[in-house]
């Protein structure tokens, strides 16, 4: 799965989608099998209660993805044969991604697709409020500040 | 009337609310010891993959 990951981001340049592995609190040894060498984030639903697939449901079963999109909506499922992705399995996932999949634009922090005034307001209140918003950090300096605005206005004024 | 609330109610029953913040646990994620899915990556198109084996 981590592969598929890679190869979403690398080969098809979806760079905002990521597969979380979703395990139970009262198995151990996710980090070593379930997520094994790979960089997938791991979380570990709480047993008994198992909240997130009390969330979920009727999806969340074993080997079942779920597909959401960037404001939370169900957008799509897969229950996987194997733990190895079939070439008709990795199809299927991805033309789910691809009629969801929004293309970022560098400056767009309201994903309006448009870099305008807007968006100036916008990382203004994100730095003021003292926020770590990624999509403010324009400069991929890892800090949301001045320099952004100073970029976006040239974004704009170009 | 009742139909007519019906209709503006169907799809808000139909859309659904998912949502946690849980610790990433994957020693060798980027995001490891970060609260995920929100607010890391709220912005992301997410695929939660489900597994009840270790």
């Amino acid at each position: 799965m981590s592969n598929f990951q890679e190869e979403l981001r690398n080969d098809y340049g979806y760079e905002n989608v990521v597969i979380i592995a979703v395990g139970q609190s009262n198995i151990s040894g996710f980090n070593t099998n379930f997520t094994a060498n790979s960089d997938l984030p791991l979380v570990m639903d709480q047993f008994p209660s198992l909240p997130i697939r009390d969330q979920f449901y009727p999806y969340g079963q074993h080997k079942q993805i779920v597909f959401l999109d960037y404001d939370g909506n169900f957008i799509g499922e897969i229950t996987l044969s194997f733990s190895n992705l079939s070439i008709s399995e990795k199809n299927y996932m991805i033309d789910i991604i691809e009629t969801n999949y929004q293309q970022s634009v560098l400056g767009d922090i309201n994903g309006d697709l448009i870099v305008n005034v807007q968006d100036i307001i916008l990382i203004v209140n994100i730095i003021m409020n003292g926020q770590t918003d990624s999509v403010g950090d324009i400069n991929l300096d890892g800090i949301v500040n001045i320099l952004d605005v100073v970029q976006i206005v040239n974004i704009i004024l170009s | 009337m009742k139909r007519l609330l019906l209709i503006f109610l169907f799809p808000i029953c139909l859309s659904a609310d998912y949502e946690y913040t849980l610790q990433d646990y994957n020693s060798t994620s980027p995001t490891y010891g970060v609260n995920v899915w929100q607010p890391e990556y709220t912005d992301f198109i997410t695929l939660h993959y489900f597994s009840s084996q270790g």
